[in-house]
């Protein structure tokens, strides 16, 4: 029987962080059934709820990974800040909590694009993008989420050959690291 | 794809409009009108389907306040990257329970293309050598019925064809499994899916000759979901087939009555098959009620992923009533329609739910605070 509890919990800040999540692990063969989506409360600022919320998903995600392959995937946009303040934030929280750092050894895998989502499919989308300037105002698949999946596949593709990118930018870079944490568990799934 | 829906003097809608989307959500108070909405396209359908207007269109659904006897239904669709608008006007007898079409148009890429004026038909056709539409014939036609469903496909009227047939494949759906009324019978083949699915049985046992595999993309579908779910088959019984399904428990098979499985099994096996049948494009539109009816906590966000895969994938369409939060949650995040009313008043869709800075839309609901 295939095992029906969710494997991989998604932390983010909207939609276009969710589809970016499930599309790309599609091409993992990894299921629906497999991610829950932690969805966000409301408007308001989405990397502050993530940051509020990270904690308490870490906490429930340790509590079931000794008996079972459990992965958290947190999505938070830089925005004005750097990728290492973004996680700054995130282990402060935990440090707030009480709550002892990711190790290196955890299914914990914080995907930070600088500015937005928008600058990674910018990148994808015209093989060139810079992290100067945010693309999120140009909104190009805000609520098109879809129109991204081509984009997302060719990222999905080329992270599963080991292929390298052409001049990514720098988050993009850093998110791949990021996800070599997760990799081999995804493979087990 | 249905683009855009208006409806004027059917029950609590008057000049009522709505613009969908391959994947939304309806959702709004009880008492909001959106089941109406539902009906109004059952109601196309039927008429498209050449059943007599007198029987769809109740003297009764006219808006109770508004004295006109004139309902006007106009649908706008997408067909294979083309613009379609179909509009049809229903005229009521005055003090009679009896009403005839008044009008009924279809317009292709922005040229009348059908046309029933109320006493004749005028039928279009494009020119095969300057591919421009002109028209044909035209006749006294009866106006009970729709002309459009008999009309005989030929190589020059094929928007009309291909729009009857898109109406054709929606599939508007409020399921209902409890097993009194969603039965393992499957006397016959049905090719129609009734409105709370009570004959599921039928549909399945066509859809199965329709497109055979089905049943295997049904199951890759369902075995995650349901423990142990090996398959679903259709076997002899008397003069009749029955619907039944395989389950594993421990190392052995035991095989089940449809009826037999519980109220949320059956939706579940109902939501899949639903998907399967999506995919094959045995239809292409589904309009779904509720589908959250009986089904554990667990299930609801996976089928809600499916279907929006589905309709990114495949260019389905999609569109979702509900009241359950984890599926207001996941669906209002700018697509939505939000459907409203004020002192039971006329009908007003709006593109977005109002959201509550720090709640969730489903909290927002739950508290009221989006009619504020």
């Amino acid at each position: 029987m295939s095992n029906r509890a969710s494997q991989i919990i998604v932390l983010c800040e909207d939609k276009l962080h969710y589809v970016f999540v499930k599309r790309f692990l599609k091409k993992w063969g990894v299921s629906n059934h497999a991610i829950r989506e932690e969805y966000q409360q409301g408007q308001g600022s989405g990397a502050a709820n993530v940051i509020a919320d990270f904690p308490k998903q870490l906490e429930a995600v340790r509590s079931r990974s000794h008996r079972a392959i459990t992965i958290l995937i947190v999505v938070i946009d830089a925005d004005n800040k750097t990728v290492e303040e973004r996680k700054g934030e995130l282990e402060k929280a935990l440090e707030d909590a009480g709550m002892p750092k990711v190790a290196d050894d955890e299914r914990i895998c914080c995907v930070i694009p600088k500015w937005s989502m928008d600058t990674w499919l910018a990148y994808l989308q015209d093989g060139n993008a810079s992290e100067d300037e945010s693309y999120k105002n140009s909104l190009r698949f805000r609520n098109r989420e879809s129109e991204a999946h081509p984009l997302i596949d060719m990222l999905a593709e080329k992270c599963k050959q080991r292929e390298a990118l052409k001049d990514p930018p720098d988050s993009l870079s850093k998110a791949c690291k990021e996800f070599e944490r997760i990799r081999d568990a995804l493979v087990g799934l | 794809m249905l683009k855009k829906l208006y409806i004027d003097n059917f029950r609590c809608m008057q000049n009522f409009s709505v613009t969908l989307t391959n994947y939304q959500l309806w959702l709004g108070s009880n008492g909001s009108g959106k089941t109406s909405v539902l009906d109004v396209l059952r109601n196309l359908q039927r008429v498209l389907a050449a059943e007599n207007v007198a029987d769809i269109f109740k003297r009764n659904s006219l808006t109770v306040w508004d004295m006109r006897l004139v309902q006007t239904f106009r649908v706008e669709l997408e067909i294979g990257g083309e613009d379609y608008e179909y509009e049809l006007a229903i005229e009521h007898m005055k003090g009679e329970e009896r009403c005839r079409i008044q009008e009924e148009k279809l317009i292709w890429k922005g040229s009348t293309f059908y046309h029933f004026d109320g006493s004749e038909a005028h039928l279009y056709r494009i020119n095969n050598n300057s591919g421009k539409v002109e028209e044909g014939t035209h006749f006294t036609a009866d106006w009970s019925r729709s002309v459009i469903p008999t009309i005989a496909e030929r190589d020059d009227n094929r928007p009309l064809i291909r729009f009857r047939e898109e109406v054709r494949k929606w599939l508007i759906v409020q399921p209902i499994p409890i097993s009194k009324m969603m039965t393992s019978s499957a006397r016959n083949e049905s090719p129609d899916l009734n409105r709370y699915c009570e004959n599921f049985s039928e549909w399945y046992r066509y859809i199965l000759q329709e497109s055979p595999g089905i049943g295997y993309d049904a199951r890759q579908l369902l075995t995650p979901v349901i423990p142990g779910f090996d398959e679903l088959s259709l076997r002899d019984a008397g003069d009749s087939r029955m619907l039944k399904a395989t389950l594993r428990i421990g190392n052995k098979d035991y095989v089940f009555d449809f009826q037999e499985l519980s109220d949320g099994q059956r939706q579940l096996i109902l939501l899949y098959t639903l998907l399967a049948a999506l995919k094959k494009g045995i239809f292409t539109t589904l309009f779904i009620d509720e589908p959250n009816n009986f089904v554990a906590l667990r299930e609801i966000q996976p089928w809600i992923n499916e279907v929006h895969d589905v309709c990114d994938d495949m260019e389905r369409q999609v569109v979702i009533i509900s009241h359950h939060p984890e599926i207001i949650n996941l669906m209002a995040r700018g697509n939505e329609r939000w459907f409203t009313r004020k002192e039971n008043g006329p009908v007003e869709c709006k593109d977005r739910l109002p959201q509550t800075p720090g709640l969730s839309p489903a909290e927002t609901v739950a508290r009221g605070w989006e009619n504020e």
